[in-house]
């Protein structure tokens, strides 16, 4: 299994310095919210449509606050399902995973795309989606690695569809973890507990540090700055290039390349 | 200027598909109590009760307004009671939970709805009972709520209803 080290460069590390060294500005958590949705939405990298079928848009604390609260609006570990080859938190959770062709009727599926076993969409997404029609299931995805992919076509109008969670943890942003929810409809959860219920003066620095980053780093960053390296590096050492910014497939092993393309933690 | 443009991606729903689960508890000896479950004047379930539990389960489309659920109890006539060594046996029927959007909603039951008791003529008591979830009498249940249903839960944890 691929130990992947999420990628930072100098630029990532300094907008953190900057918004610990200079004094912040209040801005109001609609406003934070707005900002972070047109960022997530201004991918020119990859093409996701149908985000005005997606009338709900909450602020999270990240994709992993996104899962929770999947899992708690689910009333028990029961009542929905996982794929294999997914996320280890599922594992931990004791989900494995039901394999595509045999998912539960009316279980509400809960997946990862892009899926970093392949740094891409699943390639029997065309079939999670044909099942998941004909079974009545519901899909919300994890797309907390969407933010350092490019290539990525997805229509969230998709009637399966219910929700996804967005992320910009993957920035080197993990020590603020902040994303949105875009959901077709609400329910009680810890999501929307945060949004609803303690809506204001709830997480403001949290979110005003969120839309301080965003502002900052262009959505595409790392695509747009590391393109060249990551193509020269797969020529160079045989790799084929994937979505994912710092996966590449080495002999039919997906590998994680933060280290070769000098994007670890205080290394550029 | 971003916030504007943010509105016109998003497409905010007006309505919703809700689940609604009722448990209802039942004893008979002789005929099992009726229920009719409607929201508003839309009919969403009717039928009679089984002996011990009767699970009735529905989705619905709500509107993001005011809604009234309302549960018809009949059934109960001064037939349906005897008197056996010693022991009344009657007709019972009770609402032992309800779940909507996978909420169970007990204690808003308890402090929001109301039932509304038919009396026949050897009998008379209080015009409207509070929280009432153990259905005696005929009559019918009365539960007032709004969607989006989110947002009336949070209203009536928070003390805004």
């Amino acid at each position: 299994m691929t130990n992947w080290i999420m990628p930072t460069d100098q630029f990532l590390e300094n907008t953190k310095l900057y918004w610990y060294n200079r004094s912040q500005e209040y801005k109001d958590v609609e406003t934070n919210k707005a900002v972070l949705n047109e960022w997530f939405q201004s991918t020119k990298r990859n093409n996701i449509i149908g985000w005005d079928s997606m009338g709900c848009v909450d602020l999270t604390m990240g994709c992993t606050h996104f899962i929770e609260s999947f899992i708690i609006g689910q009333n028990g570990l029961d009542n929905f399902q996982t794929l294999p080859d997914e996320y280890a938190y599922y594992g931990f959770l004791g989900k494995w995973g039901n394999p595509v062709g045999k998912l539960e009727p009316n279980k509400p599926l809960i997946l990862t795309l892009p899926n970093f076993n392949w740094c891409d969409l699943r390639p029997d997404w065309d079939q999670v989606l044909l099942e998941c029609e004909q079974k009545h299931i519901d899909i919300h995805i994890d797309a907390a690695w969407l933010v350092i992919s490019k290539d990525i076509q997805l229509d969230l109008a998709h009637p399966c569809i219910k929700s996804i969670g967005m992320s910009i943890s993957k920035y080197g942003l993990q020590w603020n973890r902040v994303g949105l929810r875009y959901s077709k409809q609400r329910k009680i959860d810890s999501i929307t507990v945060f949004n609803k219920f303690h809506k204001y003066n709830c997480n403001d620095n949290l979110y005003d540090c969120a839309r301080f980053c965003v502002e900052r780093i262009p959505r595409d960053y790392m695509w747009d700055t590391y393109e060249e390296l990551n193509t020269n590096s797969c020529k160079e050492n045989n790799w084929q290039q994937t979505n994912v910014i710092n996966g590449v497939w080495d002999n039919g092993e997906m590998k994680c390349i933060t280290r070769e393309l000098g994007l670890t933690p205080h290394s550029k | 200027m971003v916030a504007e443009r943010v509105l016109q991606y998003s497409k905010e729903p007006t309505s919703e598909l809700i689940k609604f689960e009722f448990v209802f508890s039942s004893t008979y000896w002789n005929t099992p109590p009726h229920i009719e479950i409607l929201i508003g004047n839309k009919v969403h379930y009717s039928g009679h009760l089984h002996k011990h539990n009767t699970t009735v389960e529905f989705s619905a489309h709500l509107d993001f307004t005011e809604h009234s659920l309302h549960i018809l109890r009949t059934g109960k006539t001064l037939a349906e009671s005897r008197h056996v060594d010693g022991e009344w046996e009657t007709q019972s029927c009770s609402l032992e939970r309800l779940t909507v959007d996978g909420i169970n909603i007990r204690n808003i039951l308890w402090s929001k709805s109301t039932f509304v008791p038919v009396y026949d003529s050897t009998q008379d008591g209080e015009a409207v009972v509070e929280g009432e979830l153990i259905f005696g009498y005929n009559g019918t249940f009365h539960l007032n709520f709004t969607s989006p249903f989110y947002q009336y839960v949070v209203d009536c944890v928070r003390g805004a209803r």
